[in-house]
């Protein structure tokens, strides 16, 4: 269980989950000192997320995702590449963990991460690797499957 | 539209009309109930339907298969990335095929080439797997066409039988369990290419040969056709017509194959024991002479005629009865006939290749061999296909046959005594192409050897039997990919690898007249509207604009076997580069990954079974792969079935769907075409490279520095000019200026 203390809530209440814990809560009040359970996050992952947020606290907010804008993985910034040089264990957490707290611009650049990895995989195309994804499946050499055939009337 | 409109409404586009309510003549106004802010009579709301901006709508390419509904002040932007809005890359861009001095080189370069690195070379090897997939044999008789096809569809559609069993027991089965799924239908295949060659026997049997009165029951292994071959062959002595031939080992025999006793795989040109060999697979010997293989040729003739043991066929292998078997000689009956047949040489001495039209009232097929090198400089080659499988009018067919699987690997002889090739089947290949021939190259064609008919193969190679797990006759076994499916479990290497067409690509405008030996390739790939031009700019602007030499730099000495190259340009993200993917025969990019992200993948490979990704919530994989382009979620989509799916769920947002046509029989007879159904796939437009930058690569003259091929010359006396070689540069005093000109030391 990991106290937040002090400018810690503040940082806190950038999560919406933390956030929405706390207005449902009513555990906005300062000097509230009732810990907030998050079942799902350890404490190193947390201190990781924290000391981002902690980073980012002053940034505007993320625009709503526009699906017709071409999202890509190369405009990482440089404190977050930084930032993300973890072994793949803990990247995978920090998704989790930045899905759960539901912060977006963390969920953002952790996902642009391994979508990178997933691209500079293409080494290996043919005995499937992608970024952690162990061994083959059996796709090797077979033509990829990018057909999804639809009969006529049905919808995705 | 409802309710009609009265009569004052009609014209009344009023907002503030005072017009009292009267039935039948008007009514109230009324607001839109979207809201849009439109006020009208309330008749007409049904009419304000047809252009309320706020009113959704299906996509305007619903037919096409967009699933979208929107509103309808939101369809023009929808448009942009609307998935029916597909748009095919028409850009084309031309090859030369190599020329026969280059040829050698080619070969060299071909040997370890890596696709993915070497740019220039993936995409010629691809414009050539393109190529030999799109070569479509036809029956070798226009008039067993439809005969053939007809057939091929019945067999195709016909259960096991007694017609197909019995050649289908003789089949070279392919191990299904070696070769995987993959080949789960090479069975099925062999039936349908024994059966279709079959069908041509019956249906050359209709211009007049004579049938065979072979039975079908008449099936062991001491007798078959083989015997009656030799019989047959040892009847001719010589040839006395002008032609050459590739290899040889087979001998027509006529309607047997309607009785099912045809050999698959074309492979009757097999049975022929000419000389208790099993003869090599060559065919075409490009510009290779033959006149140093008549003195061997002419001795495999006698030993012909003499030679009337029986034999028997051991899949595929012709060996005298008695167990004695000499080895077989590539060309050796084509060395035979090469020595009466004179060479038909071109003016510049190379010779000439070409195939003409069949006269069947001579019954000669002309076949002589052209030179690549010429091929540039040719108008026309006129190829045609000639009639097969003229029937011996011979009463040994009557003798019972035993079907046998034959594959025609077994005539690729282990040694070439005269030094020469085997069949280039790339170059047979291009050959075909070139020719555009109207209808097909059989396996086989006939010979007239002395009065009778022999069946030669044309197409004698190795044929793996993993190749027929194309459903494919002749021309499409030579479909690239259906060798390089194979190749991962043969032995061999696949033949296609070794490049047959120019590296160097040409961008001959479609409006400009091009020779007919220049090859024209179409980009041909669908993208959405919106990554087009993305395509256009980077895939045939940059890339291929760079693939001669300026983005793919090749060492100097490339001609004579070196095949270093290195890349001066990447895109401008940090460590990406550029990529070819051979099964979505198209370029993508590919980030640098950080070394420490990237070695507990690379440890995945290994073995251990760390899969993280896997275990990520569904909405997170969709988050992840929202951010890789149409290129990476193709390759993505092949990992699993669960990447599948989740790629699946992105084919609205992210794909692209294109109509299947198919064509509807009636029973009135006339025919339609029809969607068949709408497929949703990916396209392989990648991330758009807005810049590129020169990569941080060595100079070229630093490989020469170590190049093997850059063998350098070391002088220790001067070497005089040409011009100082000739007496008649003389000086005033009528010395040569050899002998005046000193050597600089």
């Amino acid at each position: 269980m990991y106290r937040l203390l002090g400018a810690d809530v503040e940082i806190a209440k950038q999560y919406v989950t933390i956030k929405i814990m706390l207005e449902d809560l009513g555990m906005d009040d300062e000097g509230d000192d009732d810990p907030i359970p998050l079942p799902n996050v350890n404490a190193a992952i947390l201190k990781k997320v924290i000391q981002c947020c902690t980073h980012h606290k002053d940034d505007t907010p993320p625009p709503e995702d526009d699906e017709n804008k071409e999202k890509q993985t190369d405009d990482i910034p440089v404190w977050d590449q930084e930032f993300l040089k973890v072994d793949q264990g803990t990247s995978f957490e920090l998704i989790l963990a930045a899905n759960y707290l539901d912060i977006k611009g963390l969920l953002d650049v952790t996902c642009k991460s391994v979508a990178s990895i997933v691209e500079g995989e293409k080494d290996h195309p043919e005995t499937g690797v992608v970024a952690g994804v162990g061994g083959s499946f059996g796709f090797k050499g077979v033509e990829p499957l990018g057909a999804y055939s639809l009969s006529p009337g049905t919808t995705m | 539209m409802g309710e009609l409109q009265h009569s004052h409404c009609v014209n009344c586009v009023s907002r503030r009309c005072m017009a009292r309510p009267e039935p039948g003549v008007s009514c109230d106004l009324m607001g839109c109930p979207l809201v849009c802010g439109a006020v009208f009579h309330s008749c007409k709301a049904e009419e304000h339907r047809l252009l309320c901006p706020l009113e959704r709508i299906p996509c305007l390419n619903s037919h096409f298969g967009c699933p979208f509904t929107m509103a309808r002040n939101r369809v023009a932007e929808h448009l942009e990335v609307c998935p029916a809005s597909v748009v095919c890359c028409t850009m084309e861009w031309n090859r030369w095929p190599v020329s026969y001095a280059d040829r050698k080189s080619y070969e060299t370069l071909s040997r370890e080439v890596d696709e993915v690195a070497q740019l220039d070379m993936a995409l010629a090897l691809q414009d050539q797997r393109m190529l030999l997939e799109s070569l479509k044999v036809a029956t070798m008789m226009s008039k067993a066409t439809d005969k053939v096809s007809e057939a091929r569809e019945q067999v195709s559609v016909q259960p096991s039988g007694p017609e197909i069993s019995p050649r289908a027991n003789g089949l070279v089965s392919a191990d299904e369990e070696s070769y995987g799924a993959l080949y789960q239908a090479t069975v099925e295949t062999t039936r349908s290419l024994a059966a279709a060659l079959d069908i041509l026997n019956t249906a050359t049997k209709n211009i007049g040969m004579l049938s065979l009165c072979a039975s079908p029951n008449e099936m062991n292994g001491e007798k078959n056709a083989s015997e009656s071959l030799q019989d047959s062959c040892a009847k001719d002595p010589e040839d006395s017509h002008e032609e050459e031939v590739g290899a040889v080992g087979g001998i027509d025999h006529g309607p047997s194959s309607q009785d099912g006793q045809y050999e698959p795989n074309g492979s009757s040109d097999l049975l022929c024991d000419l000389s208790t060999n099993a003869y090599g697979t060559t065919a075409l010997c490009n510009g290779f002479p033959l006149e140093n293989i008549c003195a061997q040729a002419i001795d495999e003739t006698r030993n012909l005629q003499s030679d009337s043991e029986e034999s028997s066929l051991t899949n595929g292998e012709c060996v005298a009865s008695d167990g004695t078997s000499r080895a077989s000689g590539s060309l050796s009956l084509a060395a035979q006939l090469r020595e009466v047949i004179p060479p038909n040489a071109l003016p510049n001495g190379a010779v000439q290749h070409l195939l003409r039209p069949r006269d069947e009232e001579e019954g000669e097929p002309l076949w002589r061999k052209a030179d690549l090198g010429d091929l540039k400089n040719m108008d026309i080659l006129s190829f045609s296909h000639t009639p097969s499988f003229k029937f011996l009018p011979n009463s040994c067919w009557s003798k019972p046959k035993e079907d046998k699987a034959v594959d025609t690997s077994d005539l690729e002889v282990a040694e070439d005594p005269m030094g020469l090739q085997g069949i280039d089947l790339i170059t047979a290949a291009l050959l075909f192409c070139l020719g555009d021939s109207p209808g097909g190259r059989g396996i086989s064609d006939s010979r007239m050897v002395d009065v009778y008919r022999v069946d030669f193969g044309t197409q004698t190679f190795s044929l793996p039997s993993a190749i027929l797990a194309t459903n494919t006759m002749v021309g499409e076994i030579a479909s690239a990919s259906a060798c390089d499916h194979a190749n991962p479990q043969l032995s061999n290497p696949s033949p296609f690898q070794t490049l047959g067409l120019d590296l160097v690509l040409e961008c001959v405008a479609r409006y400009q007249p091009k020779q007919r030996s220049m090859f024209t390739f179409v980009c041909g790939q669908l993208f959405r509207r919106k990554e087009f031009s993305s395509h256009f700019k980077n895939v045939h602007g940059d890339i291929h604009a760079g693939l001669n030499g300026w983005m793919e730099q090749r060492c100097p000495l490339a001609y004579y076997g070196c095949t270093y190259s290195q890349r001066r340009f990447c895109p401008s993200t940090q460590g990406a580069k550029i990529t070819h993917d051979r099964h979505l025969r198209s370029f993508g990019v590919q980030p640098r990954v950080p070394a420490v992200l990237a070695e507990p993948a690379r440890n995945c490979v290994s073995g251990s079974r760390s899969d993280h990704l896997s275990n990520l919530p569904f909405e997170v994989l969709q988050h992840i792969a929202g951010f890789l382009d149409g290129f990476s979620l193709c390759q993505l989509s092949c990992v699993s079935r669960l990447m599948r799916d989740m790629c699946g769920s992105l084919l609205q947002s992210r794909g692209m769907v294109i109509l299947q046509w198919g064509k509807k029989k009636y029973p009135e007879g006339n025919s339609s075409w029809q969607v068949k159904e709408k497929v949703w796939r990916f396209s392989t437009a990648f991330c758009s490279v807005d810049q590129w930058k020169f990569a941080d690569i060595l100079s070229m003259a630093d490989h020469l520095k170590k190049c093997s091929y850059n063998i350098v010359e070391k002088r220790e006396e001067a070497v005089p000019l040409p011009c100082m070689c000739v007496t008649r540069e003389l000086t005033k005093e009528g010395r040569s200026l050899r002998s005046v000109l000193k050597p600089v030391l």
